[in-house]
């Protein structure tokens, strides 16, 4: 078996569902086996359940290079609030709708994602890296999560 | 930081689906489609059959599109399975997708553009089919350009058979609404923020940069498959 990790705030909202990284590793596994894409779509189980027991809008679970990536669209019927993509490792993006000062946002690198907004789950607590600001009023933080291993600890 | 944002593939057949199903309006997008994995298979399968004609892009020219494809990629890719969805090859539809491609972004172009005004001006495009014709009169069927679309507003379809909007060919008519597909592929992405809305600049940019190029370019492709 591969060495697998996920990231702590996809690891929260399992632990919030009842869920273990390695049902959800199963069920990415099984669908590779019957020869579908690896990524867990919105009306999947896995997915559903996390919407129903957390309220997390989770639309896509992906596993790449042994890690589980999560992606999240927090909204209403109508309005996009903040998103939360894992599209790699190294590139994790909170995404929200700004109104934040310049001279706020230069300082905010370094410093935790809940200085500048609060998802309320353990992505608050992930470091933001740098800032991009768009036109329409969006901003782009991204993040580096911390990941834990879940899977093959002691081989190599 | 400069490079164009880029829709990753797992969204493409999505992309697809529901630039093909929705209804003109403006009623609520339905944002995360219940497709099953065999429906999605199929989906996946008319891409894939699409990119071995080099289309909407090849590696070679494009390295970056294992991230995945630019918003001038995805259109590329609607115009394409548009031609697709009306039982066309995807030989012909590539064909002709390829060789019209700056006329289809610019009628894009125009359609997002205009999103709030009556639909009414919007550009639809026709492509003469002639199929029979052909067999008669082979010469004619190729001085009449059939690869070419032509360009009618929503008002004009009546003209479909006039020489003012350059139809004075014969042959059967296949009318494609673009602008609305187009719009609703744009609205998806925009309203799941599956791209930064400045990609939309982005496209504008590249095309109104080519504003004096011919809108319709014969293109000898590969047609082979490999």
């Amino acid at each position: 078996m591969r060495r697998s990790w996920i990231s702590l705030p996809f690891a929260d909202l399992l632990g919030r569902a009842g869920l273990l990284p390695e049902e959800v590793d199963l069920a990415l596994r099984k669908r590779i086996e019957q020869g579908k894409a690896a990524v867990l779509t919105y009306n999947e189980a896995v997915p559903a359940q996390i919407r129903i027991t957390t309220g997390f809008n989770v639309v896509a679970i992906g596993r790449a290079h042994g890690r589980l990536l999560v992606s999240i669209e927090q909204r209403t019927a109508t309005l996009l609030h903040w998103t939360y993509r894992e599209h790699s490792r190294n590139n994790c993006v909170f995404a929200c709708l700004g109104g934040v000062a310049d001279a706020h946002l230069a300082a905010l690198p370094g410093k935790n994602l809940k200085t500048l907004a609060d998802p309320e789950f353990a992505a608050s607590e992930s470091v933001i890296n740098f800032i991009r600001v768009f036109a329409d009023g969006w901003l782009e933080a991204h993040v580096s999560p911390e990941w834990e291993q879940y899977f093959g600890k002691n081989s190599t | 930081m400069t490079e164009p944002a880029r829709l990753a593939s797992v969204h493409l057949e999505d992309l697809a689906i529901i630039s093909m199903k929705t209804l003109p309006g403006v009623g609520p997008l339905s944002l995360y489609p219940d497709l099953d994995a065999a429906m999605r298979s199929k989906l996946r399968a008319r891409i894939k059959q699409l990119s071995r004609y080099d289309w909407p892009a090849n590696l070679t020219d494009d390295p970056l599109l294992r991230r995945g494809y630019t918003l001038r990629q995805c259109f590329r890719l609607v115009s394409a399975l548009a031609l697709v969805d009306a039982y066309l090859g995807p030989s012909t539809a590539v064909a002709i997708a390829a060789n019209n491609e700056l006329a289809i972004m610019r009628s894009i172009l125009r359609a997002i553009r205009a999103d709030e005004s009556p639909p009414a001006n919007d550009l639809m495009a026709v492509f003469i089919a002639g199929d029979l014709w052909q067999l008669a009169e082979a010469d004619g069927f190729v001085a009449a350009e059939p690869t070419r679309l032509r360009w009618i507003e929503r008002r004009s379809l009546n003209d479909l058979w006039t020489a003012e909007h350059d139809l004075e060919v014969p042959g059967q008519r296949v009318v494609i609404d673009l602008a609305r597909i187009t719009r609703v592929a744009w609205r998806w992405i925009h309203a799941r923020r599956l791209m930064p809305s400045d990609a939309f600049d982005v496209f504008s940019d590249e095309i109104t940069e080519r504003d004096a190029d011919p809108s319709y370019q014969h293109l000898s492709m590969r047609t082979t498959r490999r």
